[in-house]
């Protein structure tokens, strides 16, 4: 055997993770090269050493540690914020729903200029939005919006005077945001299929509203 | 790679905590004497150990189910270790690269001091032929997983590895580890 045959045989067995002095050629070869013998020689302390090598105990509680990084982020938790968040959007939506049908439909705003005490112009127009003789009857209006007129009819004066002044301060406010409201609003609005009034408050026939939907048309 | 360990990896995915346990518990010896071995510090070995946990049951989702799990738990570890090993070198203090020793009996020391001088040439080895050597030589992974780990070609992995052998074998001899009364 020569000595580059000898390192390819001890690289084999090494690669065979097999102890390199149990391989009687490789003994033989190396008990006649001095070269060859100290290879032969450090390869098995090398094996042997690496076998010896102590590796020290890891903290009790590395994984409680791993495990507390993690379980955080873990799926489980995210399931409940689904829920919560979608009743929370729910409460909103049933919450804005008759004011915001309301004013989809008339094309009026929630944000006004302040009111001026005696006047009673640029008030809320949700709330200033009395029932008064010209309301159409109740066949050709929607449900929401005759649910809103008898309310309207029913609300006592003073009531209503104070829940305007409050409003009224409310607006104030909010008016910083007003106009990007209305903006947003009115592009709502025009996703909407709405019914337009014709001349005579009668909703036009090209379209049915939305609100509508279900009313008895005669 | 066993229907028990893929059936663990899916309780962990599902977010079951005594799963984690299990996966992290199985493992831990692998990874951390792995990063104890390339870091030679016991206390960065266990922040690697750790942050591979972490970004493994973080990133289960991205591990390949038709490979095996091991090389791509240990070619997380690998990455630690570098990133460790990086940020050594610009700190400025210099790290033991072995624990300090308990005295032992003659035959205990023997063997000790053997392992010190392993350890001691293992650590003078480029970071690479390192890695490559000990998941061959100590992970006992093959030439193919040691490629998935490293990221490299299956010929790449063997010549570090050999070359890492000869390395080593030469850093033995020359501190006169080879003695005579141990010839074959
Ligand atoms: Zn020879």
């Amino acid at each position: 055997m020569q000595c580059d045959e000898f390192d390819a045989r001890l690289d084999r067995r090494l690669d065979r993770h097999q102890a390199p002095d149990a391989d009687p050629l490789l003994r033989q070869h190396a008990r006649l090269c001095p070269r060859c013998h100290e290879q032969l020689t450090a390869a098995t302390r090398l094996m042997m050493g690496l076998k010896l090598l102590d590796t020290p105990p890891l903290g009790d509680d590395f994984t409680r540690r791993v495990v507390q990084q993690v379980a955080p982020a873990t799926p489980k938790r995210r399931v409940w914020r689904a829920p919560l968040t979608l009743a929370v959007a729910a409460t909103l939506l049933i919450a804005l729903l008759p004011g915001t049908s309301y004013l989809l439909r008339t094309g009026r705003t929630w944000f006004a200029t302040p009111p001026t005490p005696t006047s009673g112009t640029g008030d809320i127009a949700y709330m200033t939005s009395a029932p008064s003789a010209s309301t159409p009857a109740t066949a050709d209006v929607s449900p929401w919006l005759h649910y809103r007129n008898s309310i309207l009819q029913l609300y006592p004066e003073q009531i209503r005077t104070r829940h305007r002044q409050q409003l009224s301060a409310l607006a104030r406010d909010l008016s910083p945001i007003a106009t990007p409201f209305n903006t947003a609003m009115t592009a709502i609005r025009r996703t909407i299929p709405v019914s337009q009034p014709d001349d005579k408050g009668q909703p036009s026939a090209s379209t049915t509203p939305r609100a509508a939907l279900g009313a008895t048309h005669t | 790679m066993t229907d028990n360990l893929r059936q663990l990896i899916h309780h962990c995915l599902a977010g079951d905590q005594k799963a984690m346990i299990d996966l992290v518990d199985r493992f831990r010896g692998q990874v951390f004497g792995l990063c104890y071995r390339m870091l030679g510090h016991r206390e960065d070995a266990e922040d690697a150990a750790q942050e591979t946990f972490v970004r493994a049951l973080k990133n289960l989702r991205s591990w390949d189910a038709e490979r095996d799990f091991e090389p791509w738990l240990l070619a997380i570890a690998g990455n630690r270790c570098r990133t460790a090993l990086s940020r050594r070198m610009r700190r400025p203090s210099v790290l033991p690269l072995l624990e300090p020793l308990p005295e032992r009996t003659p035959d205990v020391q023997a063997a000790r001091q053997l392992a010190e001088e392993v350890a001691l040439a293992l650590s003078t080895l480029r970071e690479q032929y390192r890695q490559a050597f000990l998941l061959f030589h100590q992970q006992e992974l093959s030439y193919a997983e040691i490629a998935v780990v490293l990221q490299c070609p299956i010929g790449t992995v063997r010549t570090w590895i050999h070359r890492a052998r000869r390395e080593l074998i030469r850093c033995l001899q020359a501190r006169e580890v080879v003695e005579s009364r141990h010839a074959v």
